[in-house]
């Protein structure tokens, strides 16, 4: 163990926690809301992010940046990387919604049991991963680098790269949004009226199917998003991409309390930072396990999570 | 008088056991129906069937003379029935207003994509959905209320406000299951007043209540139901005359109080 570096780098390790934290919670948000409506661990979710990277990565290809060996101008960046990311948020966000009309619907409809919807998620999450493993050759896929990774300014240790800024501005952009559709429209309304009493929803005339089908679709759009901002960031891509990313943005769901929309944010950035600060103490290799270890904890120890009063209540 | 509601012959059963037994009901445009009779009556059976929630083993139910049957309880709250519930089910973390505006939200028509990016129509709808809900709470005299989380109010404000919240359904027909409940003599008096500006408003009502005096006072016509079935129906004062229901039930009230 070596705490001498955890204290030099402390700045920088924050900096990329919280660049990190901000990716996952945009991943958690689809985990949180969907167990807020029909109380399912949505495992495939990982997969919908995975399918955002190589929609991403495929852009980048048609677009001929393939071994690119100068950064674009930053217009032209700006105006790809928008195109990449609401591809990858259209693609992801649909396939979601197909993966609930596919996988979960007829389930519901005839009230199998919630048992049987966790098998359903786990037999299309390997359904997905082993097609991507088949059509993408099961090899490592490298995004180009479209945008130079020089610091514009730093805070002691802090590098502030541009793919940083843009992260952080995207992602925070993306959670006001969300903040937005939740709290003052009706579909958002819907949502929480579902995640509270779904029965009493119905019977004030919530179209329980469509709100399930747009938490889906909110859900995917934003792990869409996540996946053309980890494309940037570490600017590669494999078929079981989403797999460990998955297991961190659902840590920090549950760190937050599973259900809880803030409660996700918060463990987001939570897990993020306890990452990079075990990786330099531990070793980076050791930093998956930190995940996996507060994972046991936190459902051994606290299943609520940190802000889970709320779905303790809806359970009711 | 034209019937909007119409429960005809209708038959429960839930393993045998008959919950209900050919009923016929009906509630008309501009009347206060009132539902009584002892506990376990099946009261309550009658609303969770024409909402949709359970599904008759026989019969029919009729809201403005079309078939309800088989419709999914969403559907048929959006035709026009909206209730309220005996154990007050308010979507408890959100606040009264927005309790409120759920209910009006299946009335309004902007989809995902208006709603998303904040189209006029939407932000039209949104405005007006806010300003009903308003209305309704102030209607309920719980205007004070309306930015506190529904979980907070005080009891008889959260009846007041599932009331309001089935109110922005725009119903044809609202359903109130025992909404006097907890209430003291006071309140009786003040919610018998506001069910009589509901209707006079333009909502037929059917009521569950176990209080005579309330039902006696502010009812339009009462039926009884005993055992699952219907065993008298008139006007109040009819049914406080009618031996059957004496026998049944109103007897055992008068000794007691």
């Amino acid at each position: 163990m070596d705490f001498s570096i955890l204290w030099t780098e402390f700045f920088g390790l924050t900096l990329d926690g919280i660049v990190v934290g901000a990716i996952y919670a945009l991943v958690s948000l689809g985990y949180t809301l969907v167990y807020g409506v029909l109380r399912l661990i949505n495992f495939a979710h990982s997969e919908i992010f995975m399918i955002g990277t190589f929609t991403s990565l495929g852009l980048s290809i048609v677009f001929g940046f393939t071994g690119l060996e100068e950064p674009l101008g930053i217009v032209l960046f700006l105006l790809v990387f928008l195109v990449m990311a609401l591809a990858s948020g259209i693609v992801s966000g649909m396939s979601a919604v197909l993966l609930e009309f596919v996988a979960y619907r007829r389930l519901r409809r005839r009230g199998a049991s919630r048992l049987s919807s966790l098998i359903s998620a786990i037999g299309a999450s390997f359904f997905l991963v082993e097609f991507y493993r088949l059509t993408t050759e099961s090899k490592d896929w490298d995004f180009p680098r479209m945008l130079s990774k020089d610091p514009i300014f730093s805070i002691s240790s802090a590098y502030f790269t541009l793919d940083k800024i843009i992260i952080l501005l995207g992602a925070f952009g993306l959670m006001f949004g969300l903040d937005r559709i939740i709290n003052k429209t009706r579909l958002g309304r819907g949502i929480r009226a579902v995640s509270q009493d779904e029965k009493t929803a119905i019977l004030m005339g919530v179209n329980v199917d469509r709100v399930i089908s747009f938490t889906f679709l909110v859900g995917g759009v934003l792990a869409g998003f996540a996946s053309t901002f980890y494309m940037l960031f570490y600017e590669s891509t494999k078929f079981n991409v989403g797999f460990l990313l998955g297991i961190s943005a659902f840590t920090a769901a549950v760190l937050g309390g599973i259900g809880n929309i803030r409660g996700a944010l918060v463990g987001s950035f939570v897990l993020g930072l306890i990452q990079q600060y075990s990786s330099v103490v531990l070793g980076y290799n050791w930093r998956d396990v930190v995940t996996f270890v507060i994972l046991v904890f936190v459902l051994l120890f606290k299943p609520t999570g940190l802000f889970g009063e709320a779905l303790q209540r809806a359970r009711v | 008088m034209t019937k909007l509601l119409e429960v005809n012959n209708l038959t429960m059963e839930f393993g045998g056991v008959v919950a209900l037994k050919e009923v016929n009901l009906h509630v008309s445009a501009g009347e206060i129906a009132a539902l009584i009779g002892p506990n376990g009556a099946g009261k309550t059976t009658v609303f969770n069937v024409v909402t949709g929630y359970y599904q008759p083993t026989k019969g029919d139910v009729l809201l403005n003379s079309k078939s309800v049957l088989g419709l999914k309880s969403n559907k048929i709250a959006r035709l026009g029935l909206a209730r309220t519930f005996q154990n007050i089910r308010l979507f408890g973390d959100m606040t009264a207003l927005e309790n409120v505006m759920t209910g009006s939200d299946s009335r309004n028509k902007v989809g995902l994509v208006g709603s998303i990016i904040g189209t006029s129509r939407s932000r039209q709808e949104e405005s007006l959905s806010h300003s009903r809900a308003a209305e309704l709470l102030n209607f309920m005299g719980i205007s004070h209320r309306s930015g506190q989380l529904a979980r907070n109010l005080p009891y008889g404000d959260q009846r007041r406000l599932e009331i309001a919240r089935a109110l922005a359904l725009e119903p044809k027909v609202l359903l109130l299951d025992e909404p006097a409940a907890g209430f003291n003599p006071q309140e009786k008096v003040e919610l018998g007043e506001l069910i009589k500006k509901i209707r006079d408003a333009g909502f037929a009502v059917l009521l569950i209540e176990h209080d005579m005096s309330l039902v006696m006072k502010i009812s339009d016509r009462v039926s009884v139901l005993d055992f699952g079935q219907k065993i008298a129906e008139g006007t109040p004062s009819e049914i406080q005359n009618n031996q059957k229901v004496i026998d049944a039930y109103l007897g055992v009230v008068d000794n007691a109080s």
